[in-house]
């Protein structure tokens, strides 16, 4: 217990801790943070707010040290006044502050080394700040009370607190006019939201200047490439690495530069016009599409960025809304970019990272939308057509995963939690440290559950990462072999969905045949895991196919069809899953001149939960092989073969569903005959049977 | 007064000093006089033969790539030593040696009269734009001193043969087709000619099928009777380089007989020109009466035109004809340039000469006596721009060519003088080149563009021989030229297929295997113009032979193609498009062929972005008129647009179409040959040629081999696809093949088991084939099918349906109660086989 002091001694030490000019200082620095912080809490996105952010974090780091020098002589100078009300205030004050500037330091430390700042800090660092407000105000008003009173008898002490109070007013002011002078000088980059001078603004009469892709932007203007590109930036070290790794080698990723996209699309510019490619952008290259690059006269008809990011993060990420008439029509918007982002170097590097980290309101408002998980969104691009525009001859459905998803079993209207959406499979939930782990919005989802949406969008492309030697392509590649043979396991749906091989196939042979007799082989095929038509996608292009050998036991082969020549052509009568469209005189689209479509002639595909039926068949009659009729002239699927003299039984049935992304024809076309390039084929599943050979007449 | 007193001394020394001044002043500020300046441009000096070039001129540049061609050839090696013979240059001769279709190049060379020189040379072209020396692998081995050179076949036996004048004897090689070749020149009597010859001219005069040959003698050349120096232009030339210190040598005809030998029979033939200093001749029809006749171009002496009477000999109507050129002409060519259906002359000459442009005027009726005075010729150079611009210079070879490809023939001089420079004896004066442009603005006129046309024509070289060829394939025309004593140059035409052209090569099963002589009509947007194969001479050398070159201008294709074929017969074949080269034998169809340097141009398309613009209008207006199934103003559309880009895929195939709704079947195959001759990988248009040759059109494409042949080639392409297959099952059908037609049906069905057509043209081939079960099995599942379609599957909104539910083919318009067609209305009736199939 310390001896009593005199009136004039505690005047004294009064008039000492109002000329402390630590005091002033550290009250000026508490107003500033505090003024910051509520700014940052209330106000909504602005500039001022992100330099704010800014200095408020080296402010408040810098004013750590004189803060505690100050309350030890603060508490020193005042431990032995009595326990008033003011006392009371400053001590609870003290343990807020104390929280306060805790938080505030895990929370720097966060944004600076972390991925982003979370709620355990976050919501101590404000609950504080309020309580500061209230505690530490009242125990300011009180001592300015008590100075205002003696200010009247002692001209020493009144100009102490004048000096204290101009101190503080200037610390401040000081931090004010450097956070004003920032936000002055340092300004979101700007964009160049222009076309090109001689852009063809109108190419079909009533239609926007992106027509005939039915994608457009906020303004129905251009958008600088850079403000749609840069993913680069966003999956940079500590920010959304994982996410950006796995978009790398996706089809989403490669959707402009891909090698087949580039060559039809230059076909398409020579044949119909570079405009007409457009219709293509808004799906493929929305970067140079909306850039104005698809344009007459440009040669390779994509921006830099565009080529090389295809769907972008934020081509994704900054539509605002989509229709589910589908052929991109999506509305593109411009998100507000943070002012350090798009600079050179490495300051601005970090000051961008830190101000979305520690300040990422906006980031997180504008580029998360509850409508990015909706298969509707998706619908925007998973659901095509040719309009009358474009082939000029009238409305023509193209690939439309979405409608045919919606109308398959996977799909419940009445039973919602029965449902499996797009985003289910196609971005399944991977172990994440990623920012954007966790979604609380998602309904079998929490927001800390460590976890992230796959962005590999894994499909069915096993042909373009490796050719294009994306990277990682050989993980990814992996991955959609395993996805094809539906050996990709997807626990959070898995009471939902199936199990066992995507499009099982499944040989149905009687157990014995006898020599001279015929053998039936019918070869089903279901498509049990596939969320929609099995082949999807441009059927004019992919194949899938059953490739079907019988052997007998001394490994003669007694028929084969479904083989791949020399050419990499599949053999004529095969059972092929593919479309054969058709122009207005009956000849193939053979080089996804889907402009030219008016319809199919031909198409096989596995609708969800259906099945086909191959059906081969092996007689003994002897005859060409090659070229046998059965009796009935019954020209079902499949192939009619001979058995040979002198085979030893069992025969051995073994059939698979092969599969490739790209025909051969239309590489053959792209690449010049004799090209050595073909796509990869992949076996999607296989069986296996065994026929015993009785005697004949038996 | 009293002022005069007081101040007279003052007031005269200050009008005396005003008045010196004054005078000084005037002095110095008279008016001088400045002495006239030669070349000085002085007051009312007009010159009206000089015009302005209009504003817009071709973009066309000749680029030197002789080197990077891999044409390693230099001319003259060693040193000048003032002769005559070693003075005149040396020609070259374009043609197709081996027959790949690419023209290669011989290169002739001399040097000096005493003393080593270097081997002429043989390159072939390696069908990619550049040449390989195959001298030796040739068997042609020729050191002497070479003059013309020209291509002929004169054994019959379509492959060409090599001719060689020359100081001394000329040379004549037997090729064996294969680009080997034999030294037949003693047996062709060629021996027995020494002298110093020079030009070449090759036709079939008197119409034997076999060729014959005209070789223009130059001087009697004979050192021992000449000495002495005389004076040129102030300069000493000695009379060894003078050619009228010599006497003139005759000139051989040499009358083939088709195997390689010859009779000379000039003299008897009336044609010899003993009189003319012979350099160079023109071999053609110039009076249109079907026999080739002779223009010889003579220096320092009259030109003679010699007219074929039809019965071996000739007449001299020089004088009548007024082209008595006397002076001193050395380059030859001719060509209809003012497009009034005849052939005109250019001449050009010696320094200080112009050179001449005779424009032809045949007389109506004129050949009633004889061919005196059929025809007479003006002389119209001045008027036309080309005759005083040659006064400078010393002109050699020499010809017309739509360089630019705007339907309007250019004209090309090498000049170089024979007056030693006055620094070096050894050297001749190099001069500039000239590139003529013929604008057909106002009244028509040649401009003088070599300023513009790329480095060669602004240097400075002495020229001699030069050729016309399209070395690269690429529709455009360059240039081959000899310079005395430099490296050859080749002249690449950039962007003169910026317009499009056609090329044309006419070929005969025997005899004249070449169509030399053949005169040829082009309609070309409603212009019939001439051209006449191998008339041309320029100097010593020999422009492509047997192929003839059509630049379309603002056009896209030759709507009809007239030939006057040797002998008189006369076809019409058409249309042919732009960028391609069409091989027509006669009495055969005409093949199409894509120009292979000229696949670029049209995958990529026009050069500028406004042509670009413009195609695409145009396409867009052909598109809607089709669809508006406006037909004939479709094919205008579509002719426009490819006039801007030929070859565009869509734009042939779609043509074709229109042209066939509008019943030019022919047109409309031509058009798809057209097609897949620049897009070889294009299913749909070998599918389409297939289809046009099966019956039920113009029976004159009937042809089921040739439409097997196509369908074949479809499947080939991409044999996963089952309309050629079904197609392969009809032409069996129509061929009778009916196992052959049932497996391709049942091999259709297989392929797309969707298809009425497969299953119900499969019964009709079983019950054809008696197999009535099999017919009815098929007959029943074809209906089946039939009334399937059209009912969607399971999945909703799946591709390639539309919103009528059936395909929106314009199919439907051909007709469907053929037997092969009948499928199409299946559903309406029952399936009794008798009933559908009898």
């Amino acid at each position: 217990m310390q001896a009593k002091l005199t009136r004039s001694e505690w005047n004294q030490r009064r008039i000492q801790g109002w000329s402390e000019w630590i005091g002033g200082l550290v009250e000026g620095l508490t107003l500033f943070l505090t003024l910051t912080g509520l700014a940052l809490f209330a106000l909504p996105f602005n500039l001022f707010n992100q330099h704010a952010v800014v200095v408020h974090t080296v402010v408040g780091l810098a004013y750590v040290l004189p803060l505690a020098l100050y309350l030890v002589r603060h508490a020193r100078r005042y431990s032995a006044f009595p326990s008033t009300h003011v006392k009371f205030s400053g001590w609870a004050a003290l343990v807020l502050l104390v929280v306060c500037v805790i938080s505030g330091i895990a929370l720097t430390w966060e944004a600076v080394f972390g991925t982003r700042i979370s709620a355990f800090w976050s919501l101590p660092h404000l609950i504080t700040t309020f309580g500061l407000i209230v505690l530490l105000g009242a125990h300011l008003a009180s001592a300015y009370a008590r100075a205002s009173r003696a200010r009247a008898e002692e001209a020493e002490a009144r100009q102490a607190v004048h000096r204290h109070r101009s101190l503080s007013l200037a610390a401040l002011a000081f931090c004010l006019v450097v956070t004003g002078a920032l936000t002055l000088v340092i300004r979101p980059v700007s964009f160049v939201n222009e076309f090109p001078s001689d852009y063809d603004g109108a190419p079909y009469e009533g239609a926007g200047p992106f027509s005939p892709s039915l994608a457009t932007t906020s303004t129905g203007g251009a958008f600088d490439p850079r403000s749609l590109s840069d993913s680069a930036y966003c999956g940079t070290s500590g920010c959304h690495e994982e996410i950006y790794r796995e978009w790398l080698p996706s089809v989403h990723r490669y959707a402009s530069m891909d090698i087949g996209f580039q060559k039809i699309q230059s076909v398409m510019a020579a044949q119909n016009g570079a405009t007409s490619t457009r219709y293509c952008g808004g799906c493929h290259d929305p970067i140079s599409l909306f850039s104005g690059t698809k344009n007459i006269g440009v040669e390779h008809l994509s921006d830099l960025s565009g080529y090389q990011e295809g769907i972008s993060c934020l081509a994704c990420h900054a539509i605002a809304e989509t229709d589910v008439k589908g052929n991109a029509n999506y509305v593109m918007t411009q998100p507000k970019r943070y002012a350090w982002e798009l600079r050179d170097g490495p300051l601005a590097g970090f000051l961008a990272k830190f101000t979305i980290r520690a300040y990422p309101g906006e980031h997180v408002r504008t580029l998360s939308r509850r409508m990015f998980k909706t298969p509707e969104f998706c619908a925007a691009c998973h659901k095509q057509f040719i309009d009358q525009e474009v082939n000029q001859v009238g409305w023509v459905q193209l690939q439309n995963q979405y409608d045919n998803w919606r109308a398959s079993r996977w799909h419940h209207d009445e039973h919602p939690e029965e449902t499996i959406e797009c985003r289910e499979c196609h971005m399944p939930l991977v172990d994440s440290h990623d920012p954007a782990a966790g979604d609380e919005a998602d309904f079998n989802r929490t927001r800390d559950d460590g976890k992230h949406r796959s962005h590999r969008f894994l499909g069915a492309n096993q042909f373009i990462p490796l050719a294009m030697d994306l990277p990682g392509a050989e993980e990814h590649v992996a991955l959609i072999e395993k996805w094809l043979k539906g050996e990709y396991e997807i626990p959070e749906i898995a009471d939902r969905w199936r199990t066992g091989p995507a499009v099982p196939i499944e040989i149905e042979v009687p157990s014995e045949v006898a020599l001279g007799d015929e053998l039936d082989i019918k070869v089903h095929l279901v498509n049990n895991k596939v969320g929609h038509d099995f082949p999807t996608g441009p059927l004019d292009i992919i194949q899938a196919w059953v490739e079907i050998e019988v052997v007998d036991a001394e490994g003669q082969v007694l028929l084969h069809s479904g083989k791949v020549d020399e050419e990499h052509f599949v053999e004529e009568g095969s059972f092929m899953f593919k479309a054969e469209p058709v122009d207005r005189y009956g000849n193939l689209i053979d080089r996804h001149n889907l402009w030219e479509m008016v319809g199919v002639r031909f198409k096989r595909s596995l609708f969800p939960g259906s099945e086909e039926v191959a059906n081969y068949s092996l007689t003994c009659a002897g005859v060409d092989p090659k070229h046998d009729l059965d009796a009935a002239g019954t020209l079902d699927t499949g192939a009619a073969f001979a058995l040979h003299e002198g085979i030893v039984g069992p025969l051995t049935v073994r059939a698979r569903l092969n599969y490739r992304k790209f025909d051969q024809y239309l590489l053959d076309f792209a690449f010049g005959e004799g090209t050595e390039a073909t796509a990869p084929i992949t076996v999607i599943s296989s069986a296996e049977a065994t026929v015993r050979l009785i005697e004949e007449g038996r | 007064m009293g002022l005069w007193r007081r101040r007279r001394k003052a007031i005269l020394t200050v009008s005396a000093l005003a008045l010196a001044g004054g005078a000084l002043a005037v002095y110095a500020l008279r008016s001088r006089v400045k002495g006239y300046q030669a070349g000085e441009e002085t007051e009312g000096l007009v010159d009206t033969l000089r015009a302005d070039l209009p504003s817009a001129v071709p973009e066309v540049e000749f680029r030197e790539v002789g080197r990077e061609a891999g044409l390693e050839f230099t001319h003259f090696r060693g040193r000048r030593t003032g002769r005559l013979v070693e003075d005149m240059g040396s020609g070259v001769a374009a043609g197709d040696v081996d027959g790949d279709g690419w023209p290669d190049l011989f290169l002739v060379n001399s040097g000096p009269l005493a003393g080593e020189r270097d081997p002429a040379r043989l390159f072939r072209s390696r069908g990619d734009g550049s040449f390989e020396d195959v001298t030796e692998a040739s068997g042609i081995d020729f050191s002497g001193l070479g003059m013309a050179a020209a291509f002929v076949d004169v054994d019959g036996d379509a492959d060409l043969d090599l001719f060689v004048s020359a100081y001394g004897t000329c040379k004549l090689w037997r090729n064996d087709g294969t680009g080997h070749f034999e030294d037949i020149s003693t047996r062709a009597g060629l021996d027995d000619w020494p002298g110093f010859w020079s030009g070449v001219g090759v036709a079939d005069y008197d119409r034997d099928g076999c060729m014959d040959l005209y070789v223009c003698g130059y001087v009697e050349y004979d050192e021992a009777q000449k000495s002495g120096h005389q004076s040129q232009f102030g300069i000493d030339i000695p009379a060894m380089i003078n050619p009228s210190a010599f006497e003139p040598a005759r000139n051989l005809l040499l009358r083939g007989h088709g195997d390689g030998t010859f009779e000379e029979v000039a003299l008897q033939a009336g044609a010899a020109d003993e009189t003319g200093r012979s350099l160079g001749v023109l071999f053609c029809d110039l009076d249109d009466d079907g026999w080739p006749d002779l223009y010889v171009a003579n220096d320092v002496s009259d030109n003679a035109l010699l007219l074929n009477r039809g019965d071996g000999t000739f007449e001299d109507v020089t004088t009548a004809a007024l082209v008595g050129d006397y002076r001193g002409a050395m380059g030859l060519a001719s060509a209809d340039f003012d497009g009034d259906g005849d052939l005109d002359l250019f001449i050009t000459h010696w320094v200080g000469q112009e050179n001449a442009l005779y424009q032809a005027h045949p007389r109506e009726g004129g050949g009633a006596g004889g061919s005196a005075g059929r025809i007479t010729f003006l002389d119209v150079a001045d008027r036309y721009g080309v005759g005083f611009t040659g006064l400078a210079d010393v002109g050699w070879a020499t010809g017309f060519f739509d360089y630019d490809n705007d339907g309007a023939l250019d004209l090309f001089v090498i000049n170089g003088s024979t007056i030693p420079t006055k620094e070096d004896a050894t050297h001749l004066q190099p001069m500039q080149s000239q590139l003529f442009w013929h604008s057909t603005e106002g009244r028509g006129r040649f401009h003088e563009l070599g300023a513009v046309a790329g480095a060669f024509f602004a240097e400075e070289h002495v020229g001699r021989g030069g050729a016309i060829l399209d070395y690269d394939r690429d529709g455009d025309l360059d240039l081959c030229v000899q310079l005395l004593g430099e490296r050859v140059r080749l002249l690449r035409n950039e962007g003169g297929n910026e317009r499009p052209s056609v090329t044309l090569r006419l070929r005969q099963a025997e005899g004249n295997r070449l169509a030399i002589g053949a005169r040829v009509e082009a309609e070309i947007g409603g212009v019939w113009r001439l051209a006449v194969t191998d008339s041309q001479g320029s100097y010593l050398s020999q422009h492509t032979v047997g192929e003839l070159h059509f630049g379309l201008g603002e056009h896209s294709q030759i709507r009809r193609l007239r030939v006057r074929w040797p002998g008189g017969e006369i076809s019409e074949e058409g249309p042919f498009l732009a960028g391609t080269s069409v091989t027509w034998t006669r009495g055969e169809r005409p093949v199409i062929e894509a120009l292979p340097g000229f696949l670029a141009r049209a995958s990529e398309g026009p050069e500028s972005v406004e042509t670009e613009r413009e195609f695409f209008r145009r396409r867009q207006q052909a598109t809607q008129a089709r669809l508006a199934e406006d037909y004939p103003q479709a094919v205008q559309h579509y002719l426009g647009a490819l006039s801007l880009w030929p070859g565009h895929d869509d734009c042939l195939y779609y043509l074709a179409h229109c042209l066939a709704h509008i019943g030019d079947e022919a047109g409309a195959v031509r058009v798809w040959e057209t097609e897949v001759a620049f897009t070889p990988g294009s299913n749909r248009g070998w599918m389409q040629l297939g289809l046009a040759h099966l019956p039920g059109g113009d029976p004159a494409f009937d042809d089921l081999d040739a439409a097997q042949a196509a369908f074949e080639h479809s499947l080939a392409i991409n044999q996963e696809e089952s309309r050629p297959i079904t197609q392969l099952g009809v032409v069996a059908l129509l061929k009778g093949e009916l196992d052959l037609a049932r497996r391709r049906f049942a091999e259709a069905a297989r392929q797309n088991p969707r298809s009425v057509e497969a299953r119900y043209l499969g019964g009709r081939a079983a019950y054809l084939a008696g197999d009535l079960e099999a017919a009815r099995a098929l007959l029943a599942e074809a209906h089946e099918l039939a009334r399937a379609q059209g009912l969607g599957g399971d999945s909703a909104s799946s591709e390639g349906e539309t919103r009528t539910g059936e395909a929106l083919t314009a199919e439907r318009a051909l007709d469907d109660d053929s037997p092969l067609q009948r499928w199409r209305t299946l559903t309406t009736r029952t399936c009794d086989p008798d009933l559908e199939y009898q």
